[in-house]
């Protein structure tokens, strides 16, 4: 086993990694940008390095300083976390030439997993199923309508040179087939001087599910099971669950996503943690979209069911131990759900809020995890993803699950910067929501008809006396502080790699 | 002791005696005590509400358990010669940065009518570019800000009469 870790990131999952290392008498080296000197990971870890100023492609992702830091230190091995340098093949690559081991799959599986359309032509090969499509661009009205008599309307259209929803049509009949061809084509090719446009199925109010697979470097893989991720905003994951209310509903969904998701990972000959990610219609048809070659920020979830530690098995795994769980082992016990606390404001379109956290106060108490990576006091820097903390909860079904995060989400006390906690409460008692009728375009529909709730009248009327209070008393809280420049700082720079 | 209380923008006023009150008009009693620094348990008969409290810029942020927190700025009544002594939401609203930004551009000028949620000014944090809306209709008054200044979280940016 190593002796000591280098984590090459920040914030909650660098606490997390921290923690595992600990319980394993493994020591851990944290690194850090000059704006994250005071942040949690580098106060828990045994060693700490600081690799640059803030920006994190001066920093954070400088592969150079991260393996040079790793060297000084004397650590075996990186752990990468999620974000950052985690799915960079060259990175790996590195660290495997400087002889520390990348703790994650082998590089090779990155490259090939890395791109989108490299990863589908491993799922195909495998036998699993990916969205059907003309994969090619199609320019001819006449081979058009014979593709999508194929795939079976609704079907969209899709610009091959880019994204973000131009050059995208949905065609409901093969009548509008052709005048959609040519206005998406003349779209594309003002977007993206290429007028190239395929077809692909339609699939109508897709869910995002996922599963999560651990395999050793022996050849034995299994799947812990699946997480519904649909509640997204702007195509990033906000609330996650296992089980999914869909494999609640379709009990034999689980294994057949999981052999799915097995095969794919079997043809990279795929190692350590990774994700699946699949689209799914509301019937139970899966198919494949893409891989995550590393651990998922969403992996609580999945540990909560399972009973089984990610980060201690990618851990062990990297020491080359064999994966000693076998999948007929795994049981699936109670419902997990994981919610984002993010320092964004949701009334005004998740608008980010960085700052300092004047209070903070996490909720506790039977069946509440929290994974956070920010204390009373810390400033939220604006360089980074905003996440402060994952709020995780289990309990023996969702709908007790439901409950408790709506009692956790009350307990969870934070000021100095908004943040979506109060999105979260009102989620909770969503009727939809605890149908689990969900698709990803579910809380783009939640919000708008979400406001910030108006402060029932107790609760308003208790605000303002402990408001009046705090003024008439001169108490403590009414006085705006100003914060001492760090005496700090310089001797931070001093450590910084050259 | 009569207080101007201002949440959210909206005007409120509360008259303080010992542990009796009298807010916007209704009378009770409350038994209120500050647990640690910023946190009050608050005893409103038999309910209890736990409030937490900090300051931003020269206003208090309060949140009481639903995730989302008030912005709220009290002052004494007699420091508000001059004005009109009006119930709840009645007095002027006065519009506070929610976080630090730049002063991109002032959508109205001083003496404008507005109507609720119209814009007023676009301010700029971390890349984005916000609109701060009016919370009700009424008469711009003073506009603390200029074009081009930058600002702190709770700094007043504007006044709607």
């Amino acid at each position: 086993m190593f002796r000591k870790i280098l984590i090459a990131n920040r914030g909650e999952i660098a606490v997390r990694v921290i923690r595992a290392l600990r319980e394993m008498k493994i020591a851990s080296v944290a690194i850090f940008s000059e704006v994250d000197r005071r942040s949690l990971h580098v106060q828990m870890a045994d060693e700490a390095i600081c690799v640059g100023p803030a920006p994190s492609a001066e920093s954070y992702l400088v592969k150079e300083k991260i393996l040079a830091a790793a060297k000084q230190t004397g650590a075996e091995a990186i752990h990468p976390g999620y974000g950052f340098l985690s799915e960079n093949a060259a990175f790996a690559k590195a660290c495997s030439q400087a002889k520390i081991k990348f703790i994650g799959p082998d590089w090779h599986a990155i490259e090939q997993m890395g791109s989108k359309t490299a990863a589908r032509r491993v799922a195909i090969a495998a036998g699993a199923p990916v969205v059907p499509g003309s994969e090619k661009g199609v320019s001819d009205p006449k081979a058009a309508r014979k593709i999508a008599a194929e795939l079976g309307y609704p079907v969209l259209l899709k610009a091959a040179a880019g994204g973000g929803g131009k050059g995208m049509r949905r065609v409901d009949q093969e009548a509008e087939l052709a005048a959609a061809m040519s206005s998406a084509a003349s779209e594309a090719e003002r977007a993206f001087g290429s007028g190239e446009v395929y077809l692909e199925k339609l699939i109508e109010r897709p869910r995002h599910i996922e599963v999560q697979v651990l395999g050793d470097e022996h050849g034995h893989l299994i799947h812990l099971g699946e997480r519904e991720c649909s509640i997204q905003r702007r195509h990033q994951k906000v609330v996650e669950e296992s089980p999914s209310p869909l494999v609640l509903a379709k009990p034999e969904l689980r294994q057949q996503i999981g052999e799915a998701a097995l095969r794919i990972a079997r043809a990279v000959n795929y190692s350590n943690a990774g994700t699946m990610e699949f689209l799914a219609d509301q019937r139970g048809n899966f198919y494949f979209l893409e891989m995550n070659t590393r651990l998922q920020v969403e992996h609580p979830v999945t540990e909560w069911v399972t009973g089984i530690d990610l980060v201690r098995w990618q851990i062990r795994i990297a020491a080359g131990e064999p994966l000693t769980l076998r999948q007929e082992d795994i049981r699936w016990n109670g419902s997990a759900i994981e919610c984002r606390v993010y320092a964004e404001d949701p009334a005004n379109n998740f608008f980010p809020s960085p700052g300092k956290l004047t209070q903070y106060e996490e909720p506790s108490g039977p069946g509440v995890r929290v994974d956070g990576g920010v204390y009373p006091g810390w400033t939220v820097p604006l360089d980074y993803d905003p996440l402060l903390a994952k709020l995780t909860v289990w309990s023996e079904t969702r709908s007790s699950a439901i409950e408790r995060m709506r009692r956790a989400v009350a307990e969870y006390r934070v000021l100095g910067i908004k943040t979506n906690l109060g999105l979260f409460a009102q989620l909770m008692s969503d009727a939809g929501w605890m149908a689990g009728d969900l698709d990803t375009g579910f809380l783009e529909r939640f919000m708008q008809h979400f406001r910030a709730e108006k402060q029932d009248a107790e609760a308003m009327l208790a605000s303002v006396l402990a408001a009046a209070q705090t003024v008439l008393l001169q108490t403590p809280a009414a006085t705006p502080s100003r914060e001492p420049a760090s005496a700090w700082r310089a001797s931070g720079r001093r450590g910084l790699l050259r | 002791m009569k207080l101007h209380i201002e949440v959210d923008g909206e005007s409120h006023v509360l008259d303080v005696r010992g542990s009796e009150y009298l807010f916007d008009g209704v009378q009770g009693s409350a038994s209120l005590e500050q647990v640690r620094p910023g946190v009050f348990s608050v005893l409103l008969g038999t309910k209890s509400v736990t409030v937490n409290m900090a300051a931003l810029g020269d206003a208090l942020e309060v949140l009481s358990g639903d995730g989302v927190s008030h912005l709220m700025a009290v002052s004494d009544t007699r420091d508000r010669r001059g004005r009109a002594d009006s119930g709840a939401s009645k007095g002027p609203a006065v519009i506070r940065a929610q976080m630090p930004g730049k002063i991109i551009k002032l959508l109205v000028e001083r003496g404008a009518h507005v109507e609720a949620g119209q814009g007023l000014i676009v301010v700029e944090a971390m890349k984005m570019q916000n609109e701060v809306k009016a919370p009700k209709a009424g008469v711009v008054g003073k506009i603390h800000v200029v074009e081009g200044a930058t600002v702190a979280a709770g700094e007043t940016l504007v006044v709607v009469e």
